[in-house]
């Protein structure tokens, strides 16, 4: 059974400066969890690339409100949801290829690649005009167990 | 890290002042910012025998990659190294911006037939270089010994 045990909302402007924000937030829910440190990294960074994404794609010559989620469940998973109110992704699929990027030069081309690396599961919906719902899930490894 | 005046930190984010208005004076937020945001993104540039250095720290993230990308291309703009190394030995944190930052850098210096040297990379960020093939396209340093906890 996968009872949620915490859970907290928030949101933020599409400011890149506030990336940093998200993922240190999202570090210090679940602190409690006393995860390894590697799993914890792990999880930052995919956060850190879907806020980025809805920073420089979703709202991308504007600035708008990104709402995150997470949620800690019973059996030491957590999920983390991203979503914009942006312009959308066309083909959600071809987004998700790796290097495949509208985002110029400077971009890899790897923020979904990457999420997939670092996460159990990454579940995106998109409609193109309303905004993009990214949700990471992660079983985090806990440094005792049994405890 | 010094500790910098609050007003000093509105200044570098002046793409929000709103938001910095708002916030002006609670010290808390700035501290969060300090601890989380990337503004303790550093960069310390060192030329020597042709070889730029180009010394990272803090947080490599798409808000701090593009101050550094900016400061490192005018320099190499300027003195055309035949080589650049990148130290992430004193990066705790980078996703794949910092990929970005690299790549980017290679093709700048392959305008002048330079390459790119990458060291100091810690576990995660090794992870991060393997899954973009970026060793491919540049020399990555082993042995360099990490300044910070990543």
């Amino acid at each position: 059974m996968r009872a949620v045990v915490n859970r907290m909302k928030m949101q933020f402007p599409s400011l890149s400066v506030n990336e940093g924000f998200a993922r240190g937030a999202v570090s210090a829910f679940l602190l409690g969890l006393d995860p390894l440190v590697n799993d914890l990294a792990d999880l930052k960074t995919a956060v850190s690339e879907a806020v980025t994404n809805a920073v420089v794609h979703g709202y991308r010559d504007t600035v708008g409100i990104v709402y995150m989620s997470a949620k800690i469940f019973s059996d030491g998973s957590v999920d983390v949801k991203v979503r914009d109110k942006g312009c959308g992704i066309e083909d959600v699929e071809k987004a998700m290829e790796p290097l495949f990027t509208t985002g110029g030069e400077e971009r890899a081309g790897l923020g979904f690649a990457v999420m997939q690396t670092f996460c159990d599961r990454v579940k995106v919906t998109s409609a193109p005009g309303k905004g993009t719902s990214v949700t990471l899930t992660k079983r985090l490894s806990q440094k005792r167990d049994g405890e | 890290m010094k500790n910098k005046a609050p007003t000093e930190i509105g200044k570098k984010y002046g793409q929000a002042p709103v938001y910095w208005k708002q916030m002006r004076g609670l010290s808390f937020f700035a501290h969060i910012f300090k601890k989380f945001g990337s503004d303790t993104m550093n960069l310390r540039l060192e030329l020597k025998n042709g070889t730029m250095t180009a010394a990272l720290s803090g947080d490599i993230d798409h808000h701090a990659a593009a101050r550094v990308r900016e400061e490192i291309d005018r320099a190499a703009e300027q003195v055309r190294p035949h080589t650049l190394r990148m130290d992430f030995s004193s990066v705790p944190f980078m996703d794949s911006s910092g990929i970005g930052l690299i790549l980017g850098r290679v093709r700048l210096l392959s305008l002048w037939q330079g390459g790119v040297t990458v060291s100091g990379l810690s576990p995660q960020l090794r992870r991060m270089a393997e899954l973009s093939g970026v060793g491919r396209l540049t020399k990555i340093e082993d042995g360099n010994e990490r300044k910070v906890e990543a």
